[in-house]
């Protein structure tokens, strides 16, 4: 029970003001700012959350300056600062914004890193002297390289979105990236193609008169151009499927057909060999009864049945 | 947002890539033009630090620029460090000449650049001083020398800064 109240007194002459001017009324400030913003509505509500911000940047900038977060003696309070500053800024706008965030962030805390060094004694506004240009040049170069590393990071991440197929593959041989494993499994984009085949396959075969099944077989081999249009409509668009081509080989097995379609990756890959994944439908002619015949006529229509099976493989090679 | 994709051996590459490249030019700098080893590293670290980030804002200007094919050919380099259906490799000996002489005269810019802004007395205001004041200014431990012999310092320096990121290079391919 002691050492509780012991803690609290701590904790409460740590934030309690010694005095009026001094960084725990800012952060005060701020938590007050944010608790009335709780209350009251748009657009004050807007208005009080800025402002609760805004005490927090000073506050902590305040704090920090005078009691420096140190690593190995330098001090990253600037940074704590920037990243405050970064947030408040762009942290509630979407995606796109947030990358900005991060590229601003360095350049931002540099320049707070240095602000003192432009200020003399007087708080006049004095150019610094040559050896502490050099350091700030050195400095600001530094912080604008990572925002650099930020920027391609964001770059490979649009690639990945643009080309989701490239996350299936090996990344081994890179001397640029590394792939963290997700622990999903992550189909290639020729499966949701190749799936989204059957249903056009279906229109055009399934319980459809056997001789027109033959025509269409005949008028389609090998070139699946005009379905798989019709097929990428139903799909989002992605970048990527300008890498991605079908293919119709046809078998004959039994009375029916073998349809084995094939979609091949013609992209960025690991390996030099195409890969492509399969799916295998086939086609068989079924007799139907035709339930108010005359027994004796046998004059049944012989249709199409189409069954396909789930895909197989990513694999390797010319199919 | 989850990282599927981190770009370390990139800023592990290019900090090791930088740290050698500034202690390389830094060692010419103070030979060659006498400067202070303090001086000569703070500015082999600027010149290199601006050469290092007008490459990557070249890259992420130009990149978007690029027809399709090309752009998977990056892509297909980036990843899996081999070209799309193209098995010439000699494209990235092309880069490298091209990489070592806009880096040359990167640099070169950048020391002159720097000198500008660290008001650096030049040979040339040197002697404006001694004929406005008629006296030996005395020898000023940041004096940088004329243009033509700056230009063949940092073309020494980065002749060998890039000999050693080669080796290393080399080395990698090599493990």
């Amino acid at each position: 029970m002691e050492e509780f109240t012991k803690a609290f007194e701590s904790i409460i002459k740590f934030i309690a003001p010694p005095r009026a001017y001094s960084w725990q009324t800012l952060i005060l400030l701020s938590i007050f700012s944010c608790i009335m913003s709780a209350l009251s509505h748009n657009p004050l509500q807007n208005f009080l959350a800025s402002l609760g911000w805004i005490f927090l940047i000073f506050g902590v900038s305040w704090a920090t300056t005078e009691n420096p977060v140190k690593i190995a003696d330098f001090s990253i309070s600037p940074w704590i600062t920037g990243a405050l500053i970064c947030i408040f800024l762009f942290g509630h706008w979407s995606g796109e914004m947030q990358r900005l965030g991060w590229i601003f962030w360095p350049p931002i805390s540099a320049v707070l890193a240095s602000i003192h060094d432009f200020f003399n004694d007087n708080l006049e506004f004095s150019p610094p002297t040559p050896p502490v240009k050099q350091r700030l040049v050195n400095l600001l170069l530094t912080n604008l390289l990572i925002s650099c590393w930020f920027q391609f990071y964001f770059i490979l991440q649009s690639w990945v979105g643009e080309y989701p197929t490239l996350l299936t593959d090996n990344f081994k041989r890179s001397a640029f990236v590394i792939k963290l494993d997700s622990g999903q499994e992550i189909l290639p984009r020729g499966a949701l193609i190749l799936n989204s085949l059957e249903s056009p396959l279906q229109k055009n075969l399934d319980n459809k008169p056997w001789s027109e099944v033959e025509l269409w077989l005949l008028e389609n081999k090998g070139n699946i151009d005009v379905i798989t249009e019709e097929a990428k409509k139903q799909l989002p668009k992605s970048e990527e499927d300008l890498w991605w081509s079908p293919r119709l080989k046809i078998l004959s097995a039994g009375s029916g057909y073998n349809l084995e379609l094939i979609s091949v990756w013609q992209g960025p890959r690991s390996q030099p060999e195409e890969f492509y994944i399969r799916k295998i439908c086939n086609i068989n002619p079924v007799y139907v009864q035709n339930s108010a015949a005359n027994a004796t006529e046998l004059s049944s229509p012989v249709i199409g049945k189409l069954k396909c099976e789930p895909l197989s493989g990513w694999l390797r090679g010319t199919p | 947002m989850f990282i599927n994709v981190f770009p370390l051996q990139t800023i592990l590459f290019q900090s090791l890539f930088l740290l050698v490249a500034i202690a390389v030019e830094g060692f010419i700098l103070h030979k060659q033009l006498n400067l202070t080893r303090k001086t000569s590293i703070e500015y082999a670290t600027s010149i290199n630090l601006f050469t290092t980030i007008l490459g990557w804002v070249g890259f992420f200007y130009f990149y978007p620029l690029l027809p399709k094919g090309l752009k998977a050919q990056v892509v297909s380099y980036i990843f899996f460090d081999r070209f799309l259906d193209y098995q010439d490799n000699s494209i990235i000996i092309l880069a490298a000449i091209g990489t070592f002489f806009v880096n040359f005269f990167t640099k070169f810019q950048a020391l002159r650049l720097l000198e500008i802004l660290l008001e650096v007395p030049t040979a040339i205001s040197q002697q404006a001083r001694k004929s406005l004041f008629g006296k030996n200014q005395g020898s000023v431990s940041n004096l940088s020398g004329s243009n033509s012999s700056q230009a063949s310092v940092i073309l020494l320096a980065t002749a060998c800064s890039h000999s050693v990121i080669l080796l290393i290079l080399v080395l990698r391919l090599l493990k």
